[in-house]
């Protein structure tokens, strides 16, 4: 909760044990009516992995590609805060989808040839594939979002979590264990060029 | 020209990315299944806020339906150090030591500190809307007023003007003997001599320039000591001195009435929203007031 509104004692002038101010979360501190409204990711089809308790993990394999790959909304292709928004979202749904797959081809057409961490991506999707193995579950979840115009670029804010999902081998086995999910914020910068949104890079805040 | 775009300890305007830690040298490290937090930081990097350039370019956003052409509504930004007890209303009521050494090591060469940029939308009516949040910066003084407004650059040349403008303390003397008085052949102390008005080596001229707290401090570079006859003692970085250790006396041939005066040379350092001080070029001369001396002679008389 945004706290730079909070009365209680004020260090007058240059306090150097004054404390810093939390940061500002994707809501904003009064409401407005122009404000962007924020978006809550939509949940994946594909099971938690921790649910069903079983002597073999539930084959999402074919729930993921049953449903096939998200598709682009329409408001993800508009040239607005609100486009990007959605936009940023997307690659996030289309690479949990491409890691349960697996899919290594989904992701790569949505990002600048000079994206590295896109890339790093991209390389996640293909070690599933050439492995054979898939997510058990979404690597990604996606909280409050926003977008920030700055100039030619924007920048979108998604509060995420890490869910560090286990790994399947193609008969449905566990290849590694699941880790411990992680809070963090995702922020990608994207651009809008010939109709359509890139990702020109994805950085963490943490 | 030096621009200065300044807040704490930063003088260059040099793009720097807002990547903290830059990726390493050589290819970067395959992605591991999963590891999307490892995988971002090894790449793109840690994000630490907007880079200079995006900060300055915010000035190029119009809320939606609006733009150059048709600015009748309009983003003001303002950009509120991140330290408890700031808000938008009072962006910089209070500073922490977190927020200075959060860009200083995070994002060396910003002009720190470490805020976070917020907007809202004003109208040809006056009509604001609420503020809401854009993003963290560690260029707080790039932050652009408005959308359409460039952020205004404190340059150098409006440091040195003002730099001539300010009010130097013109030094007096103190001389011995007292009373404006001495004998031909004698020695005469001289000492410089602050007054209450003016300012003085040290001591600092606060001003205000297009928004910027421009805090200047004047440094004794020498002293010239003129005793009025045509010969001097200087340039010196003596103040002198009462008898009988003052460094600075002379002493008259004939008798005369005379009126030495000194001249001191200012530097001066300057200070730009608290950010370190640093040296501003060149330098100005000041002539203290003149000091009127009545040189006697002495002569023994014997009486009964």
């Amino acid at each position: 909760m945004l706290t730079l509104l909070a009365a209680g004692a004020l260090l007058a002038g240059c306090g150097g044990d004054a404390e810093p101010a939390d940061p500002p979360t994707s809501q904003d501190p009064l409401p407005t009516s122009d404000d962007s409204p924020t978006t809550a990711a939509p949940s994946t089809d594909a099971p938690s992995d921790d649910v069903v308790e079983t002597s073999s993990a539930p084959d999402v394999s074919e729930t993921t590609e049953a449903s096939g790959p998200p598709e682009l909304p329409d408001e993800a292709t508009e040239d607005s805060e609100a486009g990007a928004e959605a936009f940023a979202v997307h690659y996030v749904e289309l690479m949990n989808y491409a890691a349960m797959a697996p899919d290594d081809e989904l992701i790569g057409p949505l990002a600048t040839d000079g994206c590295d961490t896109c890339a790093g991506f991209e390389g996640m999707m293909a070690s599933y594939v050439n492995a054979k193995e898939r997510a058990a579950g979404p690597l990604v979840d996606v909280g409050e979002s926003r977008a920030r115009e700055v100039g030619e670029e924007t920048i979108v804010f998604l509060e995420s979590v890490e869910k560090k999902p286990a790994t399947l081998s193609a008969d449905g086995a566990t290849a590694t264990e699941s880790g411990d999910s992680t809070p963090f914020t995702m922020v990608l910068t994207v651009t809008f060029d010939e109709g359509q949104w890139l990702v020109s890079e994805i950085q963490v805040q943490q | 020209m030096i621009r200065i775009a300044a807040t704490s300890g930063a003088v260059a305007l040099t793009f720097v990315s807002a990547m903290v830690p830059m990726a390493g040298m050589g290819p970067p490290e395959e992605c591991e299944p999963g590891e999307i937090i490892k995988c971002g930081i090894g790449r793109d990097g840690t994000y630490v806020g907007l880079s200079q350039e995006q900060t300055r370019n915010l000035r190029k956003s119009y809320p939606p339906g609006r733009g150059p052409e048709n600015p009748e509504r309009w983003y003001e930004y303002v950009a509120v150090i991140a330290c408890s007890g700031n808000d938008p209303h009072f962006p910089d009521r209070v500073h922490c030591e977190y927020a200075t050494t959060y860009c200083e090591e995070r994002q060396p060469g910003s002009s720190g500190p470490y805020s976070y940029i917020y907007r809202r939308i004003v109208d040809d009516d006056g009509n604001e809307g609420a503020y809401e949040s854009v993003a963290p910066t560690c260029y707080r003084s790039d932050v652009p007023p408005r959308s359409g407004e460039p952020v205004k650059e404190l340059t150098e040349e409006m440091i040195i003007e003002q730099f001539h403008q300010t009010d130097f303390a013109l030094p007096s003397m103190s001389i011995e003997p007292p009373d404006g008085r001495t004998l031909v052949n004698l020695p005469v102390f001289y000492e410089a001599v602050w007054p209450e008005e003016g300012y003085e080596p040290d001591e600092i001229d606060t001003t205000d320039i297009i928004g910027f707290e421009v805090r200047i401090r004047p440094v004794l570079e020498s002293a010239t000591y003129h005793f009025g006859d045509g010969n001097s003692i200087g340039p010196t970085d003596s103040l002198g001195g009462p008898y009988p250790d003052g460094d600075v006396t002379h002493e008259y041939a004939e008798a005369a009435t005379v009126e030495p005066y000194i001249t001191v040379i200012f530097g001066g350092e300057v200070s730009v929203d608290g950010s370190a001080w640093t040296t501003i070029p060149g330098s100005v001369s000041v002539d203290g007031p003149l000091n009127p001396l009545e040189i006697l002679t002495s002569s023994n008389q014997l009486f009964d």
